[in-house]
């Protein structure tokens, strides 16, 4: 994992995410990104996976818990423009339809006018 | 026949440090990119399961990577530790269920390798892939 940005417009929190995401950052990016879900005024949160170069096990289930405590506080989660990488590897884990996903920018217009 | 050892200690940092060397020499070696992107993620994996569990509640211990290259039919990966090794046997290495945080690892390996082993040596816990790699996507060199 070499960055990510945190990004709000509007009441949509936007993660943008490069490089990998395994093991070596996880428990830091959770950290990281846990302060942030604590504020209440987003309803939406999309990660964008566009440069994202390698995924494994450990950032799926990271996507998993986000998943799961985005939802648990009644809002919605989206990956935005997964990349192939990450694709290849949800598919490879079953979940390629566990997230909702947002594939390009009209799309992604037309969820948040 | 060509074997390579790479040795660390079981930490995270370390741990994707010694699989992207091994995915390096791989890399030279092979030409097809979603094979190379198989071999990387089934390494990630046996690596990050060394650290997550073989040396739970201990001071980090060794990882090793042995790869060997047997042009032109396939690559064997094996990925050892000398922690605390697997408490049931046969190991499940069935798929998580899609709400759980963890528990896909050994399953993605056993996907992406054609062999697919869980050994244990004396003290030495083993991960055994061996991975078939058509003739043509071996580099002309090799």
């Amino acid at each position: 994992m070499d960055t990510f940005r945190i990004e709000r417009r509007d009441k949509v929190l936007f993660i943008n995410f490069k490089g990998e995401i395994t093991l070596e950052i996880t428990s830091d990016l959770k950290k990281q990104i846990d302060a942030t879900l604590k504020e209440p005024s987003f309803e939406a949160v999309v990660l964008d996976l566009a440069q994202i170069t390698f995924i494994d096990s450990s950032g799926i289930g990271f996507l998993v818990a986000l998943n799961t405590r985005v939802m648990g506080q009644g809002k919605r989660l989206y990956l935005f423009q997964p990349s192939a990488q990450v694709v290849k590897t949800l598919e490879l884990v079953q979940l390629a339809n566990f997230f909702q996903s947002v594939l390009d920018e009209n799309e992604l217009k037309a969820l948040f006018p | 026949m060509t074997k390579f050892h790479l040795l660390t200690k079981a930490l995270p940092a370390a741990s994707r440090q010694l699989s992207k060397a091994a995915v390096h020499i791989v890399a030279d070696t092979i030409l097809d990119k979603d094979k190379i992107f198989n071999i990387d993620l089934a390494l990630s994996e046996a690596c990050a399961n060394v650290v997550r569990h073989a040396y739970r509640d201990m001071e980090p211990g060794d990882l090793e990577i042995v790869v060997t290259l047997d042009p032109p039919r396939f690559i064997e990966i094996e990925v050892s530790d000398w922690g605390r090794g697997f408490g049931t046997w046969p190991v499940n290495v069935k798929n998580a269920a899609p709400h759980a945080e963890g528990g896909r690892g050994l399953f993605i390996m056993s996907e992406l390798a054609d062999i697919f082993d869980i050994r244990k040596e004396c003290e030495k816990n083993i991960i055994y892939m061996k991975i078939k790699v058509e003739e043509q996507l071996w580099t002309p060199s090799e």
